[in-house]
Parts: structure tokens; sequence; C-alpha cells
């Protein structure tokens, strides 16, 4: 018997189940397996890791090193427009492992970005989305929840990238809240709300600190909790309808009457093994977020200076596709111009919230598509999905690459001129 | 044992002895059976629990449900009880919100004003001038001057003034123009004539011009940002 099977045995679980029926009682038995589905709650399939690549799991775990390192980070920062910057530089430069503490904010940060736009993908191509025919299962509901995780993840990182105070994270400010002010007839207040004032200044930091530290926080925590939960009720990744079908074919033959006595042959899922498995996804994720975290170094760019942008003055990675949008949508109808602000920065990115938001309302493909990869029942719809996930990420690219000063276009082997 | 059934709760009078117990069900414990039920008799009220796949609570005062079933109407009680609890908790919360909410639109703003003083007169030379300050062109013309914001108007990076090596005819809004100089935005590239007028990439409008005038006190050059004139505006100083 190894070591983690002793401690676990006297510490952890200070019991020891003796068959694998015993160990369905697992998670009435250990307190620290008392929130994992059992095989009552879920469909086997939902602990399959080429089902869901557990990618909520890392997200989970990713927002707990975010949780983490944040707080340690909170011991330095100093929200204050004269001071942040220069707490920021001390953090990098003079506290020990500051450097690091930051580095694995920012990797964790950018591959929660990552992965929240994988798990919605691989809903997507799952049709996990999708109303079950059981009273219980209300994938929609999840789906909408997951839309909501997937808004508050990017404004974390956004809210955060300001924070330093510095050239990049003030231009983005700027240009962010100017966006919020292209808005019609209400814009103007939207601003003046969200910067308590008509110009950035500390107001505004101090807001986005309150933000950034304890609202968006919370929310996650609170939609993350329900997330998880309403999964749990669903009866797991919504494949609970085609395995209802199984089960019923299964129990018919397995002679399983409701006696109490479970004759069916193949033992119900452990807990103890999915919390195993839970374990493993969660010290890789924290192993990778690490390791980047010592590969990639995050420069800190000049202290803000409210007269001059940098050229180019370029949006966090994540938004990359949205800067290209509000640079390149101004429009005009008639004698009106519409400002590229409101149709790249509000228009564009609302419709495209608003049509994922629907999808599982207009989403007519049969029940067996449910919870099946790339079911060919929804071929169209896939295809639409990837192109648009395609298009943003070429955007991304296209603008990380090819936009110089002015934001002229160039080669991305083509050396940018220099400018003032 | 099966005896499973809801549809004959028997409503009896508080102390009363209980006629009937047929909303009493106990399946069984197996992990394949979807609910279990209990059904606990406490003085007048019935508490039913049904467990399992469903996850459905349901708690019961009898006499609540006796009323239920045998009235249709609310009673005017109820309505007025509803009505005052909304007045009460509902107005101290809303007031509450509302005070919240306005508490986050300062009543004084400790920002720079909206008319300030920008230098004397011979500070300025010839073309626009960067008053860095106040993010503000002051822009002379021999004995005429007029200022031009350096916002620019798509998102709110800085414009900068870029000096053409020879002045060119440019027709704005159908009139033509000799331009020396004009402003660039690095931002997403928005480019404006000299009189502030955008001519490519995104901004929606014009460069504002604001006001000016001579301080009496100390003859400095005075903007006005709250008074925004048009592009034709110039302010002739003789010295
Ligand atoms: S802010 Fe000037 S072009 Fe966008």
């Amino acid at each position: 018997m190894g070591i983690w099977n002793r401690f676990s045995q006297k510490v952890v679980r200070g019991w020891n189940p003796v068959s694998a029926l015993h160990e369905t009682e697992a998670i009435d038995r250990i307190f620290w397996a008392h929130w994992v589905p059992t095989d009552d709650d879920v469909t086997r399939e939902s602990t399959s890791a080429t089902y869901s690549f557990y990618l909520g799991t890392v997200l989970a775990v990713l927002f707990s090193i975010l949780c983490l390192t944040g707080l340690m980070q909170m011991l330095h920062y100093v929200p204050s427009v004269d001071r942040a910057y220069w707490s920021v530089k001390d953090l990098q430069f003079i506290i020990p492992f500051g450097w690091f503490i930051r580095g694995l904010h920012r990797t964790s940060a950018y591959l929660m970005v990552i992965f929240a736009f994988l798990h919605m993908s691989r809903t997507f191509y799952t049709s996990a989305f999708k109303k079950g025919r059981k009273s219980n299962t209300n994938g929609w509901i999840n789906w909408l929840t997951g839309i909501l995780l997937l808004v508050l993840t990017p404004a974390m990182a956004y809210t955060g990238y300001i924070l330093p105070w510095d050239q990049v994270g003030y231009w983005g400010a700027t240009i962010g809240t100017n966006i919020m002010k292209s808005f019609p007839v209400i814009g103007d207040g939207m601003r003046q709300f969200v910067i308590g004032g008509t110009e950035l200044s500390q107001d505004f930091l101090t807001r986005i600190y309150a933000v950034h530290v304890v609202v968006l926080p919370l929310l996650m925590t609170l939609f993350i909790s329900y997330h998880f939960w309403r999964n749990k009720k669903d009866g797991g990744m919504a494949c609970d309808d085609r395995m209802q079908q199984d089960e019923v074919a299964r129990d018919r033959t397995s002679g399983s009457d409701k006696s109490g006595i479970d004759t069916v042959d193949t033992p119900p899922e452990r807990p103890l093994m999915f919390m195993k498995r839970l374990l493993w996804v969660s010290l890789a994720t924290a192993a990778f977020a690490v390791l980047l975290a010592l590969l990639i170094s995050f420069p800190l760019s000049a202290p803000a200076n409210p007269v001059m942008a940098e050229n180019p003055a370029k949006a966090p990675w994540f938004l990359l596709w949205m800067q290209e949008l509000v640079a390149s949508t101004t429009v005009t109808i008639g004698q009106y111009r519409i400002n590229g602000g409101f149709v790249g920065g509000v228009v564009i990115p609302g419709l495209l919230l608003l049509s994922l938001a629907l999808c599982p309302f207009f989403d007519n493909s049969p029940p067996e598509a449910t919870g099946v990869w790339f079911h060919p029942s929804r071929l169209r719809q896939n295809i639409i999905f990837t192109a648009i996930a395609l298009a943003i990420i070429l955007l991304i690219f296209f603008t990380y690459f090819c936009r110089g000063p002015n934001w002229v276009f160039y080669w991305p082997w083509e050396t940018w001129p220099h400018v003032h | 044992m099966q005896a499973f059934g809801r549809n004959q709760i028997s409503v009896p009078r508080s102390g009363r002895a209980l006629q009937q117990v047929s909303g009493f069900g106990f399946q069984n414990f197996s992990k394949k059976i979807s609910s279990v039920t209990y059904v606990t008799y406490t003085g007048c009220s019935v508490m039913a629990y049904i467990h399992g796949k469903l996850g459905i609570k349901v708690t019961t005062n009898i006499h609540q449900a006796y009323r239920r079933t045998s009235m249709k109407t609310i009673k005017r009680r109820d309505l007025l009880k509803m009505f005052s609890f909304i007045a009460v908790f509902g107005g101290i919360a809303g007031g509450a919100a509302y005070a919240f909410v306005k508490s986050l639109f300062p009543k004084v703003l400790y920002e720079p004003p909206k008319r300030f003083k920008v230098g004397a007169v011979y500070d300025y030379s010839d073309g626009p001038n960067f008053v860095a300050e106040h993010r503000m062109f002051v822009i002379k013309e021999g004995d005429k001057y007029h200022s031009l914001s350096s916002i620019c108007t798509h998102l709110g990076c800085n414009v900068t003034f870029i000096k053409l090596s020879e002045p060119r005819t440019v027709t704005v809004r159908g009139k033509e123009i000799e331009e020396k100089w004009e402003f660039h935005c690095a931002c997403h590239g928005s480019k404006f004539y000299g009189d502030g007028t955008p001519y490519t990439g995104p901004a929606p409008s014009p460069l504002p011009a604001y006001a000016m005038a001579i301080s009496p006190d100390d003859q400095q050059l005075v903007i006005d940002k709250s008074r925004e004139v048009d592009s034709n505006y110039r302010l002739t100083i003789q010295v």
C-alpha cells in the first residue's frame, strides 16, 4: 500500500471501501467527496475525458489560481494613479518572486480566456446546450450561465489589464470607455457612471479596482457554483437523453427489479476514481500555468501618458478582433456617420452574444444529437459556428501581426518605420 | 412497499386524529429507484419530501392546502398584507438602492475647469501649438487664432499634428482650402485635414473647435471648452 493510500485512509477518508459497490457510498462518507456526483446523478459519459476534456475543471482550477495570485498581488498593489504603476514595478523587480506571482496571474488569466472559449466550443459542437426531453434536463439554463461566464472572463482580464496604469492599460481604458460613450443617447451617462466624472482619473481607477477584486470575482464564484450545481441536476454533460434510452434497455435486460438489490452487471462509476481524476486534471493545469509563467515574461509598458498614446496602441490580444472592428466599421448612412466604436464595439459583439444565447431555442436537431460530437444533423450550425470562431481568431492574428504605426497595414516581416 | 399516492391527502383539524393516511409513500432505497417519499404529521401540517432524481421538496401546511383548494379568490386581507409588505420593505430596499446608485455620481468634480488660460500671445509661433496639459492645439495664423481639440473623435486617442512638406489644396465640404498641416491619430489611423475635418479612418466627426478670448487681467489667451464654435471661427488680435 502506497504512502498516499495510507495517508488518505487515515486522514482524508478515515474509511476503507471494501468493494466497488461499497465505494459508491464515498460521497456520504467523505466530506471532501460530498459534492461529487454519483452514477445516480449524472451519466457515466459525463466523466469521460474524451467527451468533455475536463475543460470546465481546468477553468475552475485557473480561477482558483487567479484568486490566490490576485490576493498575493493585492498585498503589494496600490490603487492610486500616482502609485499604481510604481507598485507594479516594485512587484516585478523588487518583491521576491513578485515577477512570478504577477506572471502566474497573467498566464492563468489568458489561459482562462482561451479555455472559456474552448469550453464554449465543446458545448456547441456536442450540442450540450439543448433542452432535453426529460423535465429535469435544462441544458439551456447552463448554456446561458456559461455565456455570462464567457463575458465575465474577458471582463476580468480587461479590468486587470487597466490596473497597472501603464500606457497600454491607460489607452485601453480610454478606448473602452469611449466605446461606451458611442452608445446613442445614454452613452455619455454610462461613461460618466463608470469613470466617475468626465476624465479618466483616480475615481475611475478606484472603481475598476473594486470591480476587478470584488464585484467580478464574486459574480464569477456565484455563477461557477451555479453552473456546477445545475450540471449535476441536469444529469451531467447533457448526454442524459441518449443515455436514458440505453439505461432503459440495460435495465430491461439485466433484470434489475426495484427491490433495492442492484443486479446490473457493470459496477457504477466510482466517485473516488472520479475525484482522483479531478485531482490529476487540477495538478496538470496548475503545472502548465506555472510552467508558462516561468517561460513568458510580461513587460510593463511606460507609465500612463495622457497626451501621447503608444503608436500603434494595441488592445490586449483577446480584444484585438474588436479593436480591428472598431477601426473599420464606421459607416455613413445618409448624412449620419455612425461611430465604428458603436458598430464594432457594441452592435457586432452584442449580436454575436445574442445569437449564441438563442442557440438552444432555434436548434431543432433531433434528440439523438444531444451530447454527440459533430452530429451530422448539425452540420450547418457547426459550419457557421466554426466560420465565426475562425474569423475572430484570424482577426486577432491579423491585428497582432499586420497592424503597424498609425494602424497601417504591414506584412509581419516588414519593419515598421520609426514614428514620434 | 409500493404504497404511493398523493391523491387523497386528508385534511384534519389541528389536534384531531387522522382519519386517512394515504398520502404516505415509502418506496425503497434502491439506487435505481427514483423517489422516496416520507410523510410526517406534526400537529396540523403535512410535510412531504420527495427526494431522488426529481429533487423536489414539497412542504405543505394542511390548512393552507385546504384553503387553496376551496377558495378561488384572494382575500382582501391577504391583498392588503401583500401591498403593505411591498410598500414597507420595497420602499426601504428601493431607497437604499437609490442612495447607492446616487453615490456613484459625484456632485463636485475635481477636474480641470472648462475655461482656462493657455499663456501669452507671444508664446505661440505660427501653425498649431500643442498645449499638452489641456489636450488642445492653439493655432496661430498671423494675427488670427483658433483652437482645436486634440482628442480624436473616434475613441479618444490623442491626434498628432503632421507638418506637410508643401501646402496642398483640398476640398472640404465643397470648399477649397489650402492646408499646411494635418492631424493623424495613431490608434486606428484616422486622419484629419488642417481644419479638423476627418477624411480617412473611422473618426465620425471633425475635431471640435472652441471659443477663445483674451483675459482682461493679464492678457493671456483663454480657451472656453464649454463653447464649441464652427471651424471658421477666428480670434483676431492686433498687437
Ligand atoms: S481613436 Fe483615433 S482613430 Fe480611433
